[in-house]
């Protein structure tokens, strides 16, 4: 399988005013053509700064940043916007990430028009084809933001991330800001998608249930460490970093009947100051290894 | 034994033009030492119910009607005084967002004490020890340097946890926890309400849980109203409810959440779930939960005990309203 994005030792930093702060320290992973990587971490886990990095919305400090077998790490300009071409990004709050002046059809036409790609007429009826795809009538295409519903709301940013034919889709926590009722309707129409264009897409959230919905893949963030990454089924059976051990114990067991079941307390080692080297165990799994961690864990395989 | 008891409260809403009914004629009980919890989605009235017992409506919401009993007094006939003499002392409250609960320009200590001091509880000499105390036992491991630090400087965890140490300063009877860990990592989640769980078990207090999560709820209640609408559509206790649910929207609101232990391709949405069946035993569920229309929107319904113990909301066929 073709590997669509690549990261090597990716290092992104802030300035405080008066410090660097790393918020993403050596992160390596891949995600294959048409598949689904998902990106589980807590508030301040950098899994959010990892986003705009891999869709240079940020400069990386360091590493490597492959998209489609080329480095973009250090395009800039016009090379840079075209190859933005193929990123699309869909952001947590609907409310905030679409303009509340522009009627739906603006929205959806607007980075064809900044791309040049395709006639006006074209536009609208590319529009009007993506409306369709996330389930919403036509005549949204006239009407602005205010009249929509959260639900409704993240479909307009999902058409028009879809509206460019994107390669790569990055969804930073898309539905937690909505209703569960809401958020079934929009992880459903997100895997249908991925399937009818054969999206290739990184999943960010929190929660560690809609990840395992919705992914192939698992990687797990912590501060700005990668520290395991593995196929779904294994990492969730399977997790060998303690750190993974405590974020799946304590994800609520919706079963009564459960309850009081004890369970071991899962010790989660210091961060090291270093960026773990990430270790490969077989079968794709690889888990972060490094000198304080390493006596914590005994490897399973 | 009954500690509260809420009997056909009604709460509305003006807005420019209408009333808007938010609460419609809800009505059920909290025991000692029990935990019950509310759960519906935005807009399902479950936190307008929780802010009428501590009488803390918004100015443009009043209760149109109901009672609220709490040990023989009707908390919504009490005047200001009397209120204020419950209200932090007996029954306390744990909001969703501690970030904007606590005053950011109050320390830590004195924002613990000041309950503390309000209520007589013990001699002011002793108020800081008490502090320090209450602190170590929701697990800071500094409470010195807690005590004197301001809320910008704690995490979002730590800063729930001060939260509890209020709620719990007074040693209070019932404590409203709304969205109490909707806002933390699940890590912390866990930490805070086992913490809770522990401090419920010891004292024998109560705890009225509003949740959007069925998880939370599966894990920490004892009985479960899910609310929608400003109504109850079903109640139980937890294991009644998550063994044998039967209202179609709790089912949906149930099976919308992926889970980890059954994994299914596509969700089921609650959209779904009331296509699928409309009614239980040649009852027909109540339209408002699942109909846009208006008109049967506001259609009477009645909750029927099916069970002991066990209530759904129906239709009352009776009436004359039509369904499609």
């Amino acid at each position: 399988m073709n590997k669509l994005v690549e990261v090597q030792n990716l290092s992104t930093s802030y300035h405080d005013g008066i410090n660097l702060k790393k918020a993403i320290e050596g992160v390596s992973f891949y995600v294959y053509e048409g598949e689904t990587l998902g990106i589980v971490g807590e508030s301040g886990s950098g899994k959010t700064t990892l986003a705009r990095t891999i869709l240079r919305i940020l400069q990386p400090d360091y590493g490597l940043l492959k998209f489609d077998g080329e480095d973009i790490s250090k395009l800039t300009g016009k090379k840079l916007r075209e190859m933005r071409k193929d990123f699309q990004m869909i952001f947590q709050n609907p409310y905030e990430s679409l303009s509340p002046r522009l009627r739906v059809g603006d929205i959806l036409e607007e980075p064809l028009v900044i791309q040049k790609m395709f006639s006006p007429e074209e536009r609208t009826q590319k529009a009007y084809r993506m409306l369709e795809n996330v389930g919403l009538a036509k005549s949204s295409y006239h009407k602005t933001i205010h009249e929509f519903s959260g639900g409704q709301r993240q479909r307009i940013a999902i058409a028009r991330a879809l509206v460019m034919n994107p390669r790569l889709i990055i969804a930073d926590e898309p539905v937690s800001a909505l209703d569960v009722s809401v958020q079934a309707q929009i992880l459903n129409l997100l895997k249908d998608l991925q399937k009818e264009f054969n999206l290739t897409t990184i999943f960010i959230s929190h929660d560690l249930s809609v990840v395992h919905h919705m992914s192939d893949r698992v990687a797990i963030l912590n501060r700005g460490h990668l520290l395991e990454i593995a196929g779904k089924e294994e990492i969730y059976k399977e997790p060998i970093h303690p750190y993974t051990k405590s974020l799946l114990s304590s994800i609520p067991r919706n079963d009564p009947a459960k309850r009081g079941e004890t369970e071991e307390k899962i010790e989660v080692p210091p961060l090291s100051p270093h960026p773990p080297h990430l270790i490969h165990i077989g079968n794709e799994h690889y888990v972060a290894a490094d000198v304080i961690e390493i006596k914590h864990f005994e490897v399973q395989k | 034994m009954k500690l509260l008891e809420v009997q056909n409260l009604k709460v509305s809403f003006r807005s420019r033009k209408e009333e808007l009914n938010a609460i419609d004629d809800i009505s059920f009980s909290i025991n000692k030492g029990e935990t019950v919890a509310l759960i519906g989605e935005s807009g399902s009235g479950k936190s307008v119910t929780s802010l009428s017992v501590l009488g803390l409506l918004p100015k443009n919401g009043r209760v149109v009607g109901g009672h609220i009993f709490y040990e023989n007094k009707d908390l919504l006939r009490l005047g200001k005084k009397e209120l204020g003499k419950i209200r932090g002392k007996q029954i306390s409250m744990i909001f969703q967002d501690a970030s904007i609960s606590l005053n950011p320009s109050m320390k830590i200590g004195k924002q613990i004490t000041q309950g503390l001091a309000y209520h007589r509880i013990i001699a002011r000499k002793e108020l800081k020890r008490e502090a320090l105390r209450l602190l170590a036992k929701v697990g800071f491991h500094k409470p010195k340097e807690v005590f004197n630090q301001y809320p910008g400087q704690l995490s979002g965890g730590m800063k729930q946890r001060v939260l509890i140490t209020m709620a719990i300063s007074c040693n209070p009877q019932l404590i409203i926890a709304d969205e109490p860990t909707t806002a933390l990592d699940v890590t912390t989640q866990k930490q805070i309400l086992d913490l809770m769980n522990d401090y419920k078990q010891s004292t024998n207090t109560s705890i009225l849980l509003i949740t959007h999560d069925f998880g939370l709820v599966a894990e920490y209640a004892d009985r479960v109203m899910v609310m929608f609408g400003g109504k109850i559509v079903e109640a139980a206790d937890v294991f009644t409810l998550f063994k044998k649910p039967i209202h179609p929207y709790t089912k949906g609101l149930m099976n919308s959440i992926p889970k980890i232990e059954e994994p299914r391709n596509h969700l089921q949405t609650i959209k779904d779930a009331v296509i699928e069946e409309t009614a239980y035993e040649g009852r027909i569920f109540a339209p408002e939960t699942f109909s846009a229309d208006e008109k049967v929107y506001h259609s009477p319904s009645t909750l029927i005990e099916v069970e002991p113990g066990h209530h759904v909301r129906f239709f009352n066929e009776s009436s004359e309203v039509l369904i499609r």
